[in-house]
């Protein structure tokens, strides 16, 4: 078969392909691939629904103890004394450890301040809670607006905030004289917390000056280094695995307590030692998404052109992290004038959550949107046309938006607050999204072994996306053998090295390196094959697991034709390059709502996804990712809340009974249209399906009632306020 | 948690003595509560009698109405014809209970005896008067899911418990056995509000007591409503809602009980909202000037109020339902 | 070295220790793209010393505090690591 190959990437592609990229280039899918972009089931699906698959909380070791986390009660406190006495005379305690020592401070409830490693998980409960820590409480702030406050005593030794970067573009004041509507409102989203259903830890085990270490992580490469650091031993001497891990969505790229922890205190114990955090200790310290408030000031010009925009924002990434995001998102306003304020409370700090940033700054944006594009009485979509930057490869919103209404209906989508007579009433909201996903750090080894046998080794981690399926789709395409032949191997740093699994970065990381790895390993057996087909490397393709000669001849089964491998595999490297993946993509999405004017209650009919991704993989992992990515957004609109007692300062809800998260019931039905963009390459998709579902819930919800609803969540004390707020013609 | 010694009696007399083991000795029936309470150390516990075998696991007819056993889970009660055709607003009640996981699990003995969620209550950090503490946590804190009614008293938790709504609706009286015998008590008597006397309680059952069996009188010519204004699909609490239950002379009701759930420390009787709809006909207009009655004197917290328009909405549904026309 | 979520970091200015998510994940950018939004630093900041967002003193991990002045901060590449942060093991 001649393999027709790829335009190279327009313009939006910055990477110039390498030779290799040009001589590999992608086959174009999907009508003349087998596998490539077609619907794969994943290849570790069977392992995973039927309990084989052994994730981190499944690794148990011959003579293992459990470790369990002494964290404060308290916002804030200076640690007095730590007395181990009684924990070390509790059934089954093997050793004590000191994770900050008395005079340090610990700045949240769930800093951790010490642990104990004991022969059962219960034993290590009841002995940590015999350690005996006495504590000077200090003054805490729970709120932003607090901390805030100038009239608030200083908390934290750098100041209660911070300024973040600030952005002055254009003529801000001339663009608000010249601007017909000027219209000002404020936007605000909540903490949520990651709530990865494999909670964080690891299992420890030293062999000599050797460490093993399973921990549920979005990068073994990482995290040996990290380990290594935090040990003072060598990188060398530290072997990180994660086969199966039960997501981390930003969450775990640090080595963090969870995983030096037991590796400290299986050095001092001498035993295998396992600390898996409960629910408590991930709402608490485990991270979560920052809060964002955005006042905001827009000018539009009568023919509906956004000109002017003005915003102070202002966020809590915890006790001393930022809380930054992109404000305005997408939406191009010439003139533009914005100073944020990081602010500081004393609650558990941020990590990355799921295109960080982007969530926030597209909730504030987009609501606005339809806000303004009922000043200048024009369709919310024809507004956003109109403001829009240039279409481009990496920017199809346009494009998108047209193709989402004609397949939503978006025609039947009646006038603001015109959702219906009863107490039922319908809407519709759309929003868009934005991402980068050009990853770069894979490097792939393949073997060709002489029984038939196909190994990929890839250091990287499967966090849920399917990578293992994503390894093995890309060598089988290449190879022109069926997706069984490949044994794909990751998860583990003995693995070539392969970056963290962030940024949505994995797929077009890896996906090159497997591609021109798994393309010259073919050639060497070809090449090694030619004598005994025909002479001619050149005449040889291999189809369905066939090696033949190309328009009819001789053939061999894939099986018989390794075995003429004779002793010596074939065995070939390469890393990353160039020219097979690319970056940024874009999205829309639309949603339908049902409002209960009664009750307050919001459910989500339905919503369409439209989304690229560059080249698609597996269509139905990809699928995937946007399905959890709406899902997820649907929690942070509806749902999700980190409840701080403003009075003690402590996590109301750290479960997962009032830390609200849709059950199956919830969920409504989700239509998806991957965009095939083969000509760009690989790239990454796991982030920007989760940024705009919550924007489009809120504007749906604004369609349905006239109600709007600029706070999330979409609990029903907000909802009943903004329509009472409606009614009385106030502004909520 | 902290070790505890396990019996598992197969009668109830047996039970009840083994309730006087010494130390804390708790009755376990489906484990659906009192097992996370003592996992998360919100308590602790020396012994516990299983009373599943101990206790009527069985609804049989008794006298017109149904005598249901306490052991019954609240998956067999949903389910069941007779409750069904009799006492629909307990059967809806029992079906929509946090998951299917829970309802096989959950028992109407333990269902009607669960402790507060109150998440002041349910966490080791905050010791509050339920746990020989001080303070109720809610008043100057986070009360968004608390009581509006009947919340004068040091606790302003609301009762958890679905099925007790229902049960004082239709008049049931519940059969409580204890070391000197069987005692009969109106649901209505068997839940107390909170005082500085009993506030680590919400019934009057006492240590070495158990309840048995709840009896439902006969139904006669009853029409029933139950609505519950829930906010997720599943494995989620109602944040109010009502049961009505009317007797018609003719067109117009003759009389009525509304009462409300998750808005007090007990099941909510509504005597205004019943005053409401006596002698009138079962229309929109009457069911929504019940509903204004019903929450009438109503005292939010200071996150709550929300909770009057859902309260209100609950009651107008329940009584439409009764009337046959669902919202 | 660009890191698109940290701007701020800067090999020896910026303390050797400190860490951040992009530092794990390698991203190409595409410098002729349009500009979607302003710059804007989402980062969380770990130290590799201790594990945690704050520095063995205590204080915050942030590209504008692990800087020069700070006690614990190392901007030298060849000096040998400071010897392991105590953590008072038993
Ligand atoms: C996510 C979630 C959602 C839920 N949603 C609802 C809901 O919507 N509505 C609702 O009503 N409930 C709800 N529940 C609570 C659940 O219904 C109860 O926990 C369950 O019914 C308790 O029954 P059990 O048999 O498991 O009781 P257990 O946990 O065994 O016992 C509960 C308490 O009653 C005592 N007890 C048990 N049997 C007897 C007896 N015969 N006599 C005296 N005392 C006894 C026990 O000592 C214990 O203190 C929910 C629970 C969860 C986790
Ligand atoms: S806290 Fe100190 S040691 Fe850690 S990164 Fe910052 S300056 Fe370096």
């Amino acid at each position: 078969m001649a393999e027709e190959t790829m335009q190279q990437p327009p313009a939006a592609n910055p990477n110039e392909p390498s030779a290799n990229a040009k001589k590999y280039a992608w086959t174009v899918p999907p009508a003349k691939t087998a596998i490539l972009s077609h619907r794969v089931e994943r290849v570790d699906g069977p392992a995973k629904v039927s309990g084989a698959a052994r994730y981190t909380y499944d690794i148990n070791r011959p003579g293992m103890l459990w470790a369990r986390a002494i964290r404060s009660p308290h916002p804030h406190a200076k640690i007095v004394e730590i007395d181990f006495s009684a924990a070390k005379q509790a059934p089954g305690v093997r050793g004590v450890l000191a994770w900050k020592d008395p005079g340090a401070e610990v700045m949240y409830q769930g800093d951790v301040v010490a642990a104990v490693a004991a022969d059962s998980e219960d034993h290590a409960r009841d002995a940590a809670r015999l350690v005996k820590i006495t504590y000077e409480t200090l003054p805490f702030s729970v709120r932003e607006a607090s901390s805030k406050d100038p009239a608030t005593p200083k908390i934290f030794a750098t100041g209660n905030t911070r300024p973040g970067q600030a952005t002055d573009v254009g003529d801000v004041a001339a663009a608000f004289k010249s601007a017909a509507h000027v219209y000002e409102a404020t936007y605000d989203t909540q903490v949520i917390t990651h709530v990865c259903l494999e909670t964080h830890g690891a299992v420890c085990e030293w062999t000599g000056d050797k460490l093993t270490a399973w921990v549920t992580t979005q990068g073994v490469h990482g995290v040996r280094q990290q380990l290594a650091a935090a040990l003072k031993i060598p990188e060398a001497n530290v072997r990180v695995i994660c086969e199966y891990m039960g997501g981390g969505f930003g969450s775990k790229i640090a080595a963090d307590a969870s995983v030096v922890i037991p590796a400290r205190l299986a050095l001092v114990t001498g035993a295998p030692v396992k600390m898996m955090f409960d629910r408590k200790e991930e709402h608490l310290d485990t991270g979560n998404r920052p809060s964002a408030f955005s006042k905001v000031r827009a000018g539009v010009s009568a023919d509906g052109k956004c000109v002017a925009f003005e915003a102070e924002t202002w966020g809590t990434g915890g006790a001393g992290q930022g809380a930054q995001f992109p404000l305005p998102y997408i939406y191009q306003f010439a003139n533009r004038k914005r100073a944020h304020l990081d602010v500081y409370i004393n609650a558990g700090n941020q990590r990355p959550m799921r295109a960080p940033g982007h969530p926030q700054g597209c909730f504030a944006t987009e609501v606005l949107m339809d806000e303004l594009a009922d000043l200048v009485k024009m369709d919310p979509l024809e507004f956003r046309l109109k403001n829009l930057p240039p279409t481009a490869p990496d920017a199809m919103w346009g494009e998108y938006f047209k193709i989402g209404a004609k397949k939503f209906g978006w025609d039947k989508r009646r006038a603001t607050g015109e959702g219906g007579k009863g107490h039922l009433r319908t809407g519709m909201g759309v929003s868009a999204c934005q991402w980068g996903g050009g990853g770069r750090a894979g490097n792939a080894h393949v073997d060709i072994l002489p029984d038939g046998s196909v190994v990929v080794k890839v250091g990287t981690q499967d966090i849920g996306t399917g990578a293992r399926t994503v390894v093995g789709i890309v060598a089988a395409d290449t190879l022109g053998v069926p997706l069984s032949t490949v044994k794909a191997q990751i998860g583990d740093t003995d693995l070539p090295f392969a970056g963290a699994s962030g940024g949505s970065t994995t797929t077009a990381g890896i996906s090159p390196a497997i591609r021109i790895a798994a393309g010259r390993a073919k050639e060497a057996l070809l090449a090694r094959l030619a004598p005994s087909l025909g002479g001619d490397a050149s005449k040889l393709e291999i189809v369905n697991g066939r090696v033949q000669v190309k328009g009819g001849g001789k053939s061999l089964t894939w099986k018989a034709a390794c075995k003429l491998l004779g002793q010596e595999p074939i065995s070939i490297d390469n890393a990353w390059e160039p020219g097979l993946s690319s970056v940024n993509t874009s999205g829309v999405q639309f949603a339908e709502v049902t409002v209960d004017t009664e009750t307050g209650i919001v459910k989500v009919d339905r919503v369409l996804a439209i989304q690229d991704c560059g080249l698609v993989i597996d269509t139905l992992t990809a699928e995937s990712q946007v399905y959890g990515g709406v899902i997820s957004s649907i929690n942070f609109a509806l749902f999700e809340d980190r409840l701080l007692d403003r009075r003690t300062g402590q996590m109301v809800n750290p479960n997962m009974e009032h830390y609200l998260l849709a059950s199956i019931a919830d969920v409504p039905k989700v239509e998806v249209m991957l965009m095939n963009m083969p000509e760009r390459g690989v790239i990454g998709i796991g982030e920007p399906p989760t940024v705009p579902t919550a924007s489009a819930i809120a504007n749906a919800v604004r369609n349905a009632t006239g109600a709007t609803l600029r706070s999330l969540p979409l609990h029903p004390h907000r909802v009943l306020a903004a329509l009472e707020a409606h009614k009385a013609g106030r502004k909520a | 948690m902290k070790a505890f010694a396990y019996v598992s009696p197969t009668t109830a007399k047996d039970a009840i003595a083994a309730l006087k083991a010494g130390g804390i000795v708790r009755p376990l029936a489906g484990g659906q509560d009192l097992l996370a309470r003592l996992k998360d150390y919100v308590e602790t516990a020396d012994t516990l009698v299983n009373v599943k075998q101990a206790l009527d696991a069985t609804v049989t007819p008794a006298g017109g109405g149904l005598k249901i056993g306490a052991a019954v889970t609240l998956d067999a009660l949903s389910t069941n014809p007779h409750v069904i055709r009799m006492y629909p607003a307990l059967a809806e009640a029992a079906a929509k209970v946090g998951s299917p996981q829970i309802r096989h699990q959950g028992t109407v003995g333990g269902n009607l005896n669960q402790r507060p969620r109150c998440w002041y209550f349910r966490q080791e950090e905050f010791v509050c008067f339920k746990k020989g503490g001080n303070r109720c946590f809610s008043v100057d804190g986070e009360n968004q899911h608390h009581a509006i009614f009947g919340n004068d008293g040091p606790s302003k938790i609301v009762h958890s418990s679905s099925l007790a709504v229902p049960a004082v609706a239709y008049g049931a009286r519940f059969v409580v056995a204890g070391p000197n015998g069987e005692r009969e008590i109106p649901a209505a008597e068997y839940f107390t509000l909170p005082t500085m006397q009993n506030v680590k309680k919400e019934n009057v059952l006492g240590d070495d007591e158990l309840l048995t069996h709840v009896i439902l009188p006969a139904p006669g010519h009853i029409r029933s409503g139950h609505y519950e204004v829930r906010f997720k699909e599943s494995r989620d609490w109602p944040m109010a809602f009502a049961t009505v239950v009317v007797t018609m002379n003719g067109a117009n009701v003759a009389s009525a009980r509304v009462v409300l759930g998750a808005v007090a420390p007990t099941p909510w009787r509504s005597e205004a909202a019943e005053r409401a709809l006596v002698g009138k006909p079962l229309t929109q207009a009457t069911a929504e000037a019940a509903a204004a009655a019903a929450v009438e004197g109503a005292k939010p917290m200071s996150q709550n109020a929300y909770k009057i328009q859902i309260t209100k909405t609950a009651v107008v549904r329940a009584i439409l339902e009764a009337a046959g026309k669902r919202a | 070295m660009l890191h698109p979520d940290s701007p701020a970091v800067v090999p020896g200015v910026q303390c050797e220790h400190i860490r951040h998510k992009s530092m794990y994940v390698m991203t190409v950018d595409n410098p002729q793209a349009l500009r979607f939004f302003d710059p804007y630093d989402t980062a969380s900041y770990w130290c590799q010393e201790t594990s945690e967002a704050f520095g063995p003193d205590g204080h915050p991990v942030r590209p504008d505090c692990c800087v020069g002045g700070r006690g614990c901060c190392r901007t030298d590449p060849d000096t040998e690591a400071a010897p392991a942060h105590h953590h008072g093991q038993d």
